[in-house]
């Protein structure tokens, strides 16, 4: 190894049966530093020593680096059941290796241990936690239900001044983006409508498709995701939060339970405004597919709209709304859920307000398809 | 061991807007000592450290490491001196989506060019200097309060820092832990020789660690008293300092005995 300059270095030699390791050079942090693994082959190959010993030269500059290394040989030694000599090393060096060697500190306490797993463990652990999670919504639906019963029998402890922020959060700010994408929507049913009916001559058809298209799905669905990316992420970020500040805590020992104060406003709130909402981005989406329908088709407004009403019935109005309903509670219990679930880190929130949208989108799709199934069974 | 530095503030003034936290701070903090700087809440303490740090810029004067000037240094000027320094925060400030040894990690494999298995090596050994050697793979929502301190000192002396800077060392920590603390903290200073800057207002930690220590008056918004501990509770110049020191309200004489 090299001996010269700014580079560390090792000298091994022998003296009266004791390995002596010379150190030179530059054995800081910022130093070319040498392995263990280096010198390892030095140490077997030499027979009969008594034990090691580390020396070092006069010119050389060192921080804790050279330390660790040391420290490193007397794992070697150890192993090998060789003997030790410090002596010749300065005090500050001394202390610092024996800081290295002290054992880890009684009553350090981890939530955990680490251990690796084989595939049947993993697949076990996820498989409990699947169920514990389904457990847990059950429990979480258990909860609210009672809580809403508590409240129509005004025995709730709700905050109406909460309650009224968030509504208007829920509606007055939302309205800007559903009417985007509701408009979008119209536009894309009547363009699929135009592409298709055009080639039999059945352009007037196109007010069926837009009108059973947005009034029993599309309304409801497209709403429903907006307020799963726009306020089920929100509950679970602010719920999250609350739980990293220990609000949620501060709560439950004053005896006042989370769910009728955070859960219960906002699971309140979007009820009442999804289906409000929906009607909402029923009348865009009609409208905008009825712009395309005359400006695209040549269907006039009023063969447009006689042909809508003569398909529909108010079982398809009252389905998108029921299923506006239903969404919101989905979408409020996602979101709430996941944001009590929330983990302690700095990403725990980030993660959470994610966990709430998919969770509340999958609900969404899930419940939809329940929901078709059933009218189609009762034939609505 | 490689000597260690000083630093100089002069006529340092810090404010938030208008508002102004602390004027005409004059003082060192000599080479190889520990330096605690206390004072009641909200006196300035972690601001001080701030400017330090250069997260904060000073309203008026400077700040000196060594002889250059940080507070003028331009940008990369300034990254080269906080590279020999190396910061404990309150509460830790690992980063949490890695491992305790990853975030000892980062500043060696930032710094240096040193191989992963050196690199795992010297992880090991910084945290068993601090108790914690074992604990390289564990998260830090995984270990108690105490522990991440431990930890964030680990990755403080990460690259072996010239100077040592402590923010509330003690906070949140029950007395055992905080004692045990206190004495690694010496013991790394005995060995490392590095000039440690320590901000707190724990009188255990300010008599059993600090060579010497700053006092800043939360009312009077200056620095009325610097000196060893002990000198200081024994002739405190000041009404405030006294009950400070002692927490007693009612009695003060600035006589000498």
């Amino acid at each position: 190894m090299d001996d010269s300059g700014k580079v560390a270095g090792i000298e091994l030699s022998m003296e009266d049966s004791w390995l002596e390791l010379r150190f030179s050079g530059d054995w800081s942090i910022h130093g070319i530093l040498p392995e263990i693994a280096e010198i390892i082959p030095s140490i077997e190959l030499s027979e009969s020593i008594l034990g090691i010993r580390p020396l070092l030269n006069d010119a050389i500059e060192f921080d804790s680096s050279l330390a660790s290394f040391i420290f490193q040989v007397s794992r070697e030694a150890n192993s090998r059941g060789l003997k030790l000599d410090y002596s010749p090393l300065p005090s500050n060096l001394l202390k610092l290796i024996e800081l290295g060697q002290q054992v880890v500190q009684a009553g350090d306490s981890v939530s955990s241990e680490v251990k690796s797993k084989n595939w049947i463990e993993e697949f076990g652990e996820i498989s409990v936690r699947y169920i514990e999670g389904t457990l847990e919504i059950a429990t979480f639906t258990g909860d609210w239900v009672i809580a809403l019963s508590r409240l129509l029998r005004g025995k709730a402890k709700i905050r109406w001044d909460d309650f009224w922020q968030i509504m208007k959060s829920v509606s007055v700010d939302a309205l800007p983006i559903v009417a985007l994408i509701s408009f979008l929507i119209g536009v894309i049913i009547a363009f699929l409508g135009a592409v298709t009916l055009k080639q039999f001559g059945a352009e007037f058809a196109v007010a069926y498709l837009v009108g059973f298209g947005i009034l029993r799905e599309m309304g409801a669905i497209m709403t429903g995701i907006i307020m799963a990316g726009r306020s089920g992420a929100a509950f679970a970020a602010q719920i999250g939060s609350m739980k990293i500040n220990e609000e949620i805590d501060a709560l439950k020992t004053l005896g006042i339970s989370p769910i009728e104060f955070i859960v219960l406003p906002r699971l309140l709130a979007l009820v009442i405004m999804m289906p409000l909402l929906t009607l909402f981005s029923n009348v865009i989406g009609i409208l905008s597919g009825w712009l395309v329908a005359e400006g695209l088709m040549g269907v006039p407004g009023p063969v447009f709209f006689v042909e809508m009403q003569s398909v529909l019935y108010i079982g398809d109005f009252l389905l998108g709304l029921f299923k506006a309903c239903v969404f919101g509670v989905l979408v409020a219990t996602a979101g709430c859920l996941r944001g009590l679930q929330s983990g302690t880190g700095a990403d725990a929130v980030g993660v959470a307000a994610t966990r709430a949208v998919v969770a509340g989108i999958t609900l969404i799709v899930f419940s939809n398809a329940l929901i078709d199934w059933a009218a189609a069974t009762i034939g609505i | 061991m490689k000597a260690s530095a000083e630093i100089r503030i002069e006529n340092l003034t810090m404010a938030y807007g208008q508002r102004i936290i602390q004027q005409d701070l004059n003082f060192e903090i000599h080479s190889g000592e520990v330096m605690a700087i206390m004072g009641g809440s909200g006196c300035g303490k972690s601001t001080l450290l701030r400017h330090l740090l250069g997260l904060r810029e000073p309203a008026k004067g400077n700040i000196f490491f060594g002889d250059q000037s940080f507070t003028d240094a331009n940008l990369k000027m300034r990254q080269s001196i906080l590279r020999k320094c190396g910061v404990l925060y309150q509460g830790g400030a690992l980063w949490s989506s890695m491992t305790v040894g990853e975030n000892v990690a980062l500043p060696i494999e930032e710094f240096t060019g040193h191989s992963k298995s050196k690199i795992r090596e010297l992880v090991r050994f910084k945290l068993s200097l601090v108790g914690l050697g074992g604990f390289e793979n564990y998260y830090p929502a995984e270990i108690s309060g105490g522990m991440k301190k431990r930890a964030g000192l680990a990755r403080a002396l990460a690259l072996d820092p010239e100077i040592l800077f402590l923010d509330e060392p003690s906070a949140g920590l029950d007395p055992v832990s905080s004692r045990r603390l206190d004495e690694t903290i010496i013991e790394l200073k005995e060995s490392l020789g590095s000039t440690i800057v320590m901000v707190t207002h724990e009188l255990p930690s300010i008599f059993s660690v600090a060579d010497r220590a700053v006092f800043l008056d939360v009312h009077e918004k200056r620095m009325t008293a610097i000196g060893k501990p002990a000198d200081l509770l024994k002739n405190p110049p000041s009404k405030s300092l006294h009950q400070f020191l002692t927490r007693n309200f009612t009695e003060y004489s600035n006589e000498t005995n």
